[in-house]
């Protein structure tokens, strides 16, 4: 089973992702599967860099999404399957990548530093660190462009996708930046108070501190005394 | 007071790295070849020969120089990578090669004399005596500096030593003696010095524990980080170890360097260029901190001192230290 104990962060994508628990696998499989053909028909080089992986699988798993992925590499084009969160992983994956979706989107087109991400624990990484270094590695020496990918993937459809893509993208940034608001809101009380104790606890720290240096100070003029 | 303007040495992973740097105003970029013989072996990291000879193709004409770092140590029996590197380096046109081993300091000098020859980091030579036989020996016109040295101490060797010096500026911090340093074998049987990678990815594993999450480098327990504590690199150097019942940090906190503050104090104690750390981070790491970089080094020009700012995001921990330049825990 896979492990969910971390909790999503509140973004638009655990909003807009909703749907997806309602939508059956194959449709979703088949879309995963000719964006994975596109992707190597535009970065051949990726998976040339990965051949000595070859049969190993990766479960990338936006937390804030229902589904994630199984990538199983090959000697060419990789595999890609989408699981459920309440389902079992067909095959034990060798590591996986865990983060949100705009995180794991940004990493695989270069936008963010993996080191930094992964520094600041916004990707939790387990097993076969060697594959995802390589993974990692191969992508941000692709300059990956996901909006063309996706309108590769669709053919002679492309330019249709492409805009279908762009209106998607333009809608969910305005959820995003409104499921952002709601989160503040539903915070805020929360926040206003946690603010005040942590000012509280400074307060305390500075007095504790103060008490410190003037315990120890007795305690060095004794020492003084002692030695004349 | 106007002051020198050092050069600026940049990382480059990958070719999309190099045009990053290239890009973002570095005077140079380094890089190594996809193999053993530098200390840097990634997987999937790294310059083909090809790649190379495109990624010279790129810097030359924009003004920036290419350094291909050779500073690993041959075995014997197994010294073949090392002089097909040096010679393939000859042949694509490199600007000078970084090595640490003399064996492969003495092949380059006898084989490719005209080749410009700098003492890696991975030498750790930090005195000037050391310096002069280098120079002497095997004709290096520059050396780059351990991060265990204090201004002073750089300043000292700058004057004293017959070659340029080029110091550590941003980037992963290495608080040991490199090159001898033995820590990434004693856990994995491999180090930089041999396999050219320090706490090899195949030997590092991430446990989660609930919300904490362990570090384990081969058979032995690291650390262990907090939920949402900022973490750093899986190396034995900066692991947590408990010590009396207490556990910390025992050898260097998970900290970035960050000297932009001192590059003012570093021009004036005539070092020649500074280096930047971090072959295996992305190219969005290379195009910020270079860009921050080179807008340091202009200000250390003009005589204003560079203050540490935007750059947090990208540090181990979370944050920067002046490293041993101050030496102030001492």
């Amino acid at each position: 089973m896979l492990d969910f104990r971390s909790p999503p962060p509140l973004s638009g994508a655990l909003v807009a992702g909703l749907p997806l628990r309602l939508l059956p696998t194959p449709p979703l499989a088949w879309f995963l599967q000719q964006t994975a053909d596109a992707f190597c028909r535009l970065h051949p080089g990726v998976p040339e860099r990965l051949t000595d992986y070859a049969g190993r699988h990766l479960l990338l798993d936006p937390s804030d999404l229902p589904v994630a992925f199984i990538l199983t590499l090959t000697d060419s084009t990789p595999r890609i399957a989408a699981v459920g969160q309440d389902r079992q992983v067909p095959e034990a994956p060798d590591a996986s990548v865990r983060g949100a979706l705009a995180d794991l989107t940004a990493l695989l087109e270069g936008e963010v530093d993996g080191d930094a991400l992964f520094f600041s624990r916004h990707l939790q990484i387990t097993g076969d660190m060697e594959l995802v270094l390589a993974l990692r590695n191969a992508l941000d020496d692709a300059r990956v462009d996901l909006r063309r990918i996706i309108g590769e993937s669709f053919g002679h459809a492309a330019p249709l996708a492409r805009a279908a893509l762009d209106a998607a993208l333009g809608g969910y940034t305005r959820l995003d930046r409104g499921v952002s608001l709601l989160g503040r809101a539903v915070t805020a009380v929360t926040q206003e108070r946690l603010d005040r104790q942590s000012s509280e606890i400074e307060k305390l720290r500075a007095e504790v501190r103060e008490l410190r240096t003037q315990r120890r100070r007795p305690a060095t003029q004794r020492q003084r005394e002692d030695i004349s | 007071m106007s002051l020198p303007r050092l050069e600026l040495v940049c990382p480059a992973g990958t070719p999309a790295a190099l045009e990053a740097a290239v890009d973002a105003g570095a005077d140079t970029v380094y890089l190594g070849f996809r193999d053993c013989t530098n200390a840097r072996n990634f997987p999937g990291l790294n310059f083909s020969r090809k790649e190379l000879e495109a990624a010279i193709a790129y810097a030359h004409p924009r003004g920036s120089k290419v350094y291909l770092a050779i500073n690993s140590f041959p075995q014997a029996g197994n010294e073949g990578p090392w002089r097909q590197a040096v010679d393939d380096a000859a042949g694509l046109g490199v600007d000078a090669i970084i090595v640490s081993d003399i064996g492969v300091l003495d092949y380059t000098a006898r084989r490719h004399p005209d080749l410009r020859r700098h003492l890696s980091v991975q030498a750790s030579a930090a005195h000037p005596l050391a310096l002069a036989y280098y120079h002497r020996n095997f004709g290096i016109t520059r050396a780059v500096l351990p991060r265990v040295l204090t201004v002073p101490q750089v300043k000292e060797i700058a004057t004293e030593a017959p070659v340029e010096t080029e110091v550590f500026v941003y980037g992963g911090m290495c608080p040991m003696a490199e090159g001898r340093c033995a820590l990434s074998s004693y856990a994995t049987g491999r180090s930089p010095n041999t396999a050219g990678v320090c706490s090899p990815a195949s030997h590092v594993r991430y446990v989660p524990e609930g919300e904490r999450v362990q570090v384990r480098l081969g058979d032995f327990t690291i650390n262990r980080f907090e939920s949402g504590e900022p973490s750093g690199y899986p190396t034995l150097c900066k692991g947590r170890f408990k010590a009396r019942g207490h556990a910390s940090y025992l050898f260097e906190d998970p900290v970035s360097l960050d000297a932009r503050p001192l590059i003012p104090e570093l021009a004036a104690a005539g070092v020649k260029a500074l280096k930047i750390e971090g072959r295996q981070r992305g190219r969005a790491y290379i195009a910020q901190v270079v860009g921050a970089l080179r807008e340091a080094v202009e200000k250390a020009a003009a005589g204003r001192t560079p203050e540490t700012t935007s750059l947090a995001a990208l540090s181990e921990g979370g944050r920067g230290t002046g490293g041993a330049y101050r030496k102030d825990w001492r």
